[in-house]
């Protein structure tokens, strides 16, 4: 159990600093598309929209990005347990409870993600042989990666949280 | 066998799964019932990816969290301070325009109540205010604001509803404005009433308060002087925000440093874009079973039979999105309940800007209502007061704010008549 949860306090980092580099390339890139364009447009530089065809990926690379930081800052968000959620019955239910709560809730989030890689992985093989080709020539399939990833990620995380808390329920009782 | 599956769903949702796995199995228990492919399920997803106005949302939340660090708050304090101050229940005027304005250029993301009561709620109780009507305004003020652009909110409600973001933007102002009037007013007559001190106005103190503030005052403005202008779209504004606050940030006022605070930000504020994107993924998917499988349209049947007219629709809505309100955030709000709205309203011809900004209103009050509110939960953790208090100092103003909805609701033109004079 420690060397899992070592495992995934630098899965954390590591997400931490491709979540920064993403959003740095997401700020820079929109701000350079913006910025070539109305040089264009109010400035009538020609280099300028020759710039933007140079660049005409990054568009929907951008784009691609924002998907990547929703995986990447929701696995961090699962990490910390601060998904959104309705809760009625924190306030309810005896203190006791909550460890027993918390493992179901995670057990079932577990098979959710575990049934999403694997949906996920189906969608990914249907696209490598009917898909097309996105920016820069790439199949459409690189792409869509994230997905079964993202799941994976959350999946991971939703196991070590549910493994966590039933090792707590298990030392309470004995001890 | 799915009737009993649908019923551990809800007693897991309400005690506490996280939404968007709750809605995934939603859609995957729909989906098998219509015997269709869960594939279904990720081609929706993925369409994130192809939404440039989903762009708008990790810019804006990543330029709201960079101005709630630092001293944004207290210049904008100072500033309404040096201009509201003087009247009668003045430094109540001044949390709610202060807080309405904080939460607009942080994107409405829930954190006014955390950034600036700590600064507001000491001050109002030391000139004298009582401790219920302080309460109960700080409390409040967290949920107003939302209509004002780069509201989160609003962006997201376009997106799913396929509404102009741009109308939207435009139709929110008076009734934002509307939303904060009230409460300003109440105050100035308690002010009166309690014959509170009220300091004289000062000109060199508000052109130095204007100074200090000058270079995040205009945010909102330049915003929608960009998309009015035909300058910018929606996405581009977030990325020119993003730059220009960055720039003042770092650089004009030297508050944050690129090396040490800017990671930590840019992680806090992926945390929260992802909690939001998450669903409204699992909530694509979830629609398109819903759509599918004609479910608004049975609603719709449904309701037909029970409300006849345009007014009746609009009550029962109205006493529905409270009800929603006091149980969701407003951004899975959104995403749940707009996309089985948004075809009701249309045949019961509301025109869906309109809807909305209404749409706004009343899950932002939503958020003060007793018994599940989550701003009475954030007011009563950071000032440590026991929530019965809450319920009770929030209660005039949750009051007021309902008398602001209703006339928001049936005054369809307070909402369109900005967007017509610019159409």
């Amino acid at each position: 159990m420690n060397a899992l949860k070592r495992f995934d306090d630098i899965l954390a980092r590591l997400e931490g600093w491709v979540i920064i580099l993403l959003l740095w390339l997401m700020v820079i890139l929109t701000f350079v598309q913006v910025a070539l364009r109305s040089l264009y447009t109010y400035g009538h530089f020609q280099w300028a929209n020759a710039m933007l065809g140079h660049i005409d990926w990054s568009g929907p690379f951008v784009r691609l990005l924002v998907l990547w930081l929703t995986f990447l800052g929701a696995s961090l968000l699962t990490k910390e347990g601060k998904h959104i959620k309705i809760d009625l019955l924190s306030t309810l239910l005896p203190k006791k409870w909550l460890p027993t709560r918390e493992l179901i809730l995670a057990s079932a989030c577990a098979l959710i993600s575990a049934i999403m890689v694997k949906v996920c992985i189906d969608y990914i093989r249907m696209e490598m042989e009917f898909g097309g080709t996105i920016f820069l020539n790439l199949p459409s399939w690189i792409s869509q990666l994230i997905l079964p990833a993202g799941f994976a990620l959350l999946l991971f995380r939703f196991l070590i949280r549910a493994i966590d808390e039933g090792i707590q329920i298990v030392r309470g009782i004995t001890s | 066998m799915i009737l009993i599956m649908v019923i551990i769903l809800i007693i897991l949702v309400i005690s506490g799964l996280p939404l968007f796995a709750g809605i995934l199995t939603a859609a995957m228990l729909g989906l098998y019932v219509s015997g269709v492919e869960f594939t279904a399920i990720p081609i929706e997803i993925f369409r994130l990816a192809n939404a440039p106005v989903l762009l708008a949302i990790p810019l804006f939340t990543f330029a709201g969290y960079l101005l709630s660090q630092g001293g944004t708050s207290t210049r904008l304090v100072r500033f309404s301070r040096s201009l509201f101050g003087w009247l009668p229940g003045g430094l109540g005027v001044v949390a709610l325009v202060s807080c309405a304005f904080f939460t607009a250029i942080t994107g409405a993301t829930g954190i006014t109540i955390i950034a600036l009561g700590g600064l507001l709620f000491p001050a109002l109780i030391s000139e004298k205010y009582e401790e219920n009507f302080s309460l109960g305004l700080i409390t409040t003020s967290g949920s107003l604001g939302l209509h004002f652009p780069p509201s989160l909110p609003i962006i997201l409600y376009g997106f799913v509803s396929e509404t102009s973001i741009e109308q939207l933007f435009m139709a929110g102002l008076l009734p934002g404005v509307l939303m904060v009037g009230i409460p300003c007013l109440f105050s100035v007559y308690m002010g009166r009433k309690w014959r509170l001190e009220q300091p004289p106005f000062s000109g060199r103190e508000f052109l130095a308060a204007l100074k200090g503030a000058a270079w995040e005052l205009p945010i909102p403005i330049l915003i929608l002087a960009g998309i009015y202008s035909g300058f910018c779209t929606a996405t581009e504004a977030a990325a020119l925000t993003v730059t220009y606050v960055l720039f003042v940030k770092t650089l004009i006022f030297r508050e944050l440093s690129l090396l040490r605070d800017l990671p930590v930000i840019m992680k806090e504020s992926m945390k929260m874009v992802g909690g939001i994107m998450i669903i409204l993924g699992a909530a694509l998917g979830f629609t398109n079973y819903l759509v599918d499988a004609f479910i608004p349209m049975k609603i719709l049947e449904l309701m037909e039979g029970l409300v006849a007219s345009k007014i009746g629709f609009l009550m029962v809505l109205n006493i529905f999105l409270i009800l929603v309100g006091c149980m969701m955030d407003i951004f899975s709000a959104i995403l749940v309940v707009v996309p089985l709205i948004v075809p009701l309203a249309a045949r019961f011809g509301i025109d869906p800007v309109h809807l909305g900004i209404v749409f706004l209103a009343n899950l932002g009050i939503g958020y003060n209502t007793p018994p599940v509110g989550l701003n009475l939960f954030i007011a009563s953790s950071r000032f440590e007061k026991p929530i019965m208090q809450l319920y009770k100092a929030t209660l005039p103003f949750l009051l007021l704010l309902l008398f602001a909805l209703l006339l928001i609701t049936y005054w369809p033109g307070l909402s369109l008549f900005l967007p017509n004079l610019l159409k």
